[in-house]
């Protein structure tokens, strides 16, 4: 009874501490000690990085790759300062850290379309409210993205996963703001054509 | 066009939900808590860097510049020894004065003469400045004995000035003290001059002949006044 209540007001105040505090915040309580601040942020970053890891680098990858990720962050908490935003420090450092993988492993990132388009089968396939037309779509836009550029992948994923604006996806990717936006427009003009949503 | 991607982004979200694993979920979070729990600053050496540097710094001080002080220190009180040794001053030493004033030039304390004033007498006092047996006479044995005598024999000058009475005549017998108690190391020509004078004037001719080659030594582009030179001719 009294261990229930405690985690009850556990997840109360972990659940406040998720609508007020800002990613940056969190993390300085983080490198002070809180443990607390770091669930918070964990939860709220998770699912759009693992996704984004996964398009970029294929499931075999994903898990190693993400766990290395927020371990650099665990690792990196006393040294961090407010420079820019938290999720655009997290993003440079995830997409180093692909970037290393690619390196090490001596692959390119288009080289994971298989892998990718199976996942997202597996995935579809638990939702049992699919119906067969969205299930050909949403196959036909996976596959769209991972034969994407990886250059024009990356800017949208970044968009799309993290929700960064494109000044923060320039200074994450190194290019200018001009370079963000242009492939992201062309990003979204062969999504568009592979989808054949042009004339609509 | 806008319309098109904006169902792009739809359709990506109702798609993308792939999260990851509980498994690690609790491996990180685990992780985490272990990072934070442990101290950041476990011994001197994971300290941030301008504290390492300090540390650093004291360690070098300790092992190589303390051993390096002490093993010169030595060498200094050896070069300083027969300065800071003072002979003490005893009045009415007549004759010690005057074998001083025609002693030869190796090293010797000086000694203040027994006519002066009680005043001027207790300045004197600290005036013992000597010359090293190695050295040259008239040249101090290092830069630091001579700024250490100039420095006392200026401040006991200017004593001497305030405390001595004021007349004309007086000012000139102090200063004429003032040239005889002065050691080799500070003497200008000019105070030897005086102090030459002074000892024709006590009718010490040879004394002041050796004297007057000292200074000639000593001062070899000095002119001495030719007054002077015609008092100690036979």
């Amino acid at each position: 009874m009294n261990q229930s209540l405690k985690l009850a007001n556990n997840c109360v105040s972990l659940r406040r501490m998720d609508q007020v505090s800002s990613d940056e915040n969190l993390m300085l309580d983080y490198s002070r000690g809180d443990a607390d601040a770091f669930e918070v942020l964990y939860h709220r970053h998770k699912g759009p990085l693992y996704r984004f890891i996964l398009r970029q680098s294929g499931p075999r990858y994903a898990d190693e790759l993400f766990q290395d990720i927020w371990l650099r962050v665990i690792s990196s908490r006393t040294s961090y300062k407010i420079k820019s935003t938290f999720k655009t420090w997290l993003y440079h450092i995830a997409r180093n850290r692909i970037i290393d993988n690619y390196r090490r492993q001596n692959i390119r990132p288009l080289e994971n379309h298989a892998e990718t388009l199976s996942t997202i089968r597996d995935t579809d396939r638990v939702q049992p409210e699919n119906q067969l037309e969205a299930r050909h779509q949403h196959e036909r836009l996976m596959q769209a993205i991972a034969e994407l550029p990886n250059e024009q992948r990356e800017v949208f994923l970044l968009k799309e996963e993290a929700g960064l604006a494109l000044n923060e996806i320039a200074d994450i990717t190194g290019v200018t703001y001009e370079a963000a936006k242009s492939r992201l427009r062309y990003a979204m003009k062969k999504l568009r054509q592979r989808l054949e949503f042009n004339h609509e | 066009m806008s319309d098109a991607n904006e169902k792009i982004s739809k359709l990506y979200r109702e798609t993308s939900i792939q999260e990851p694993s509980q498994q690690l979920d609790v491996a990180i979070l685990q992780a985490s808590r272990e990072a934070s729990e442990k101290p950041t600053r476990s011994g001197p050496f994971s300290a941030t860097w301008p504290a390492a540097a300090s540390f650093a710094a004291i360690i070098v001080i300790a092992t190589i510049l303390v051993p390096m002080l002490k093993h010169e220190a030595p060498q200094q009180q050896t070069a300083q020894d027969p300065a800071e040794k003072s002979i003490p001053y005893e009045p009415a030493d007549e004759e010690a004065f005057n074998s001083y004033s025609a002693s030869d030039n190796a090293g010797r304390a000086l000694i203040a003469p027994s006519a002066f004033t009680e005043d001027s007498l207790t300045l004197e006092r600290n005036i013992l400045v000597e010359e090293p047996a190695t050295a040259e006479p008239g040249i101090a044995s290092s830069d630091d004995t001579q700024a250490r005598a100039l420095r006392k024999l200026s401040s006991s000058s200017a004593e001497l000035e305030q405390k001595v009475p004021e007349s004309p005549a007086e000012k000139t017998t102090s200063r004429m003290r003032a040239a005889d108690s002065a050691p080799f190391a500070v003497l200008t020509p000019e105070m030897w001059e005086v102090r030459i004078e002074r000892l024709i004037e006590q009718g010490e001719y040879e004394k002041a002949r050796v004297e007057i080659s000292q200074l000639k030594q000593h001062f070899p582009d000095f002119k001495i006044r030719q007054s002077l030179l015609d008092k100690l001719r036979p």
